[in-house]
C-alpha cells in the first residue's frame, strides 16, 4: 500500500490546497413542541432546537459522527471547529395547512461573533389551499472561515421568514425518519 | 514540525489517473433582480457582491465566466453545481420550468440536461425553492469543442404571472460551482 501520512499539501508556490483536517457533521430539528416540529410564532425567529444526527441501525452508526472536531450549537447558533472553507447544505421540510402566499427560512451569517447577521439566502414555498401540504426545499452556500475566535468568530443560523404559527411547521425528526437537517461539510482550507 | 509537501497533482498508484490536483475553483453566482421576460435564457447574473461578499469571498479561483446568460468554466475540470431556482406564480398552470442545457461545441448546440419545475393549481401567489444538482465533465475550455451551459425558462405565460425571482442582496436563485477533480 502506498500512503503518505501529511498534515496539508500546497502547491509548488507554497499555497495551502489541501488539509487532512476532515470536517463533516450533520445535525436534526427536534422541533419546540410534542410532535417534534418547529412551530414559528412569527418573521425572524431563530430555530433553536437541533441535536447532531445520531441515526443508527441496530446499534450500528451509520454516520459516526462528527467526523472531526464537530459544529457546536447553542440555541440555534452555530459556530466552527476549525478555519476552513465550508460548505452548508439546508434540507428545509415544512408541513402546511394554510393558504399562505410564501414562507420559508433565511440563512443567515455572521462574521462579528454574533453581534450583526447578513442575510445570505432565503428557502421560500407558498400553499395556495388550506388543505395539507408537505414539502422539502434544500439550498447549498460555500462559506469560508477565516476566524472561529474573538470578535471576529464566523457564525450562521436559520431563522424563520413569513411563518404562521398555527399552520406553518418545520417538520423534525419524528422517530421514522429524519426531517429537516443542516449538513456541513470543509471543503478545504480557509482562503 | 508540520507535515507539508508540495506537488503538482496526485495520481493513482495503479494507472497514474490523475484524481487530485492543486487547482481550486468554487464559485456562486445569483441573479440580481426578478426575471421576468416570457421564455428564453435566464440573465442578469451576478456575484454576491454587497455584505454577503465576505461570507464566500468568490470566485475562489479563477472564477467561471458569463456572458449574457451564458457561463464557460476557466479550465477543464470535472464540476459539481447546485443550483436553487426560486419560483414565483400567479398563474394556474400545471407546469412553469427552467432547464440547464449544456453545450460541447462552444454554444453552436445546447442539449437539454437537467430541469426544474413547479405546478399551480389556482391563480392564488405561489412560491417555491427548487434544487438542481448536476455534475459537468468540462474536458475542453478553448476552441470549437468548448463547453458551456446556461438556464433558460421555458414558460410562455405572461411574464409578470410566472417569475423567477432575484434579489442583489440575497441569493433567491442562485448556484454554487465546485471543481472537483481534473477531467476525467
Amino acid at each position: 500500500m502506498n500512503a503518505l501520512l501529511v498534515e496539508a499539501i500546497q502547491d509548488p508556490a507554497g499555497t495551502e490546497i489541501f488539509d487532512t483536517s476532515l470536517e463533516i457533521d450533520r445535525w436534526k430539528l427536534i422541533g419546540n413542541n410534542v410532535n417534534r416540529n418547529f412551530n414559528g410564532a412569527s418573521d425572524g425567529e431563530t430555530i433553536v432546537e437541533w441535536e447532531r444526527d445520531d441515526f443508527e441501525i441496530n446499534g450500528t452508526s451509520i454516520l459516526k459522527l462528527p467526523i472531526g472536531t464537530g459544529m457546536s450549537c447553542i440555541n440555534g447558533i452555530w459556530s466552527f471547529p476549525r478555519k476552513g472553507l465550508y460548505k452548508i447544505d439546508i434540507m428545509l421540510v415544512m408541513q402546511v395547512q394554510a393558504n399562505d402566499a410564501e414562507y420559508g427560512a433565511k440563512f443567515k451569517v455572521s462574521r462579528d461573533s454574533g453581534s450583526t447577521y447578513d442575510e445570505y439566502a432565503r428557502l421560500y414555498h407558498a400553499n395556495v389551499e388550506v388543505d395539507n401540504l408537505h414539502h422539502t426545499v434544500s439550498a447549498s452556500h460555500f462559506i469560508n472561515v477565516s476566524s472561529i475566535e474573538g470578535s471576529t468568530a464566523v457564525y450562521f443560523k436559520l431563522e424563520s421568514y413569513g411563518m404562521d404559527d398555527s399552520n406553518v411547521s418545520f417538520k423534525g425528526d419524528s422517530g421514522d425518519a429524519r426531517g429537516t437537517s443542516v449538513s456541513i461539510t470543509k471543503l478545504g482550507p480557509a482562503v | 514540525m508540520s507535515s507539508v509537501i508540495k506537488v503538482d497533482e496526485i495520481q493513482t498508484a495503479v494507472g497514474g489517473t490523475k484524481v487530485f490536483d492543486m487547482i481550486r475553483e468554487f464559485d456562486t453566482w445569483r441573479i440580481s433582480a426578478n426575471f421576468t421576460t416570457a421564455g428564453g435564457d435566464i440573465t442578469g447574473w451576478e456575484r454576491p457582491d454587497s455584505g454577503d461578499a465576505n461570507v464566500f469571498p468568490g470566485p475562489i479561483g479563477t472564477g467561471l465566466t458569463e456572458e449574457s446568460g451564458i457561463f464557460s468554466f476557466p479550465m477543464t475540470g470535472y464540476y459539481r453545481i447546485d443550483a436553487i431556482i426560486c419560483f414565483k406564480s400567479t398563474r394556474r398552470d400545471s407546469y412553469h420550468e427552467v432547464v440547464v442545457k449544456v453545450s460541447n461545441d462552444n454554444g453552436s448546440n445546447y442539449t437539454d440536461y437537467v430541469q426544474a419545475t413547479i405546478g399551480n393549481a389556482e391563480t392564488d401567489q405561489y412560491l417555491e425553492s427548487c434544487s438542481m444538482k448536476f455534475f459537468i465533465n468540462v474536458k475542453n475550455v478553448s476552441g470549437s469543442n468548448t463547453t458551456m451551459f446556461h438556464f433558460e425558462t421555458l414558460s410562455n405565460n405572461p411574464a409578470d404571472e410566472e417569475v423567477i425571482l432575484g434579489d442583489t442582496d440575497i441569493n433567491l436563485t442562485y448556484f454554487t460551482c465546485q471543481r472537483l477533480a481534473p477531467a476525467q
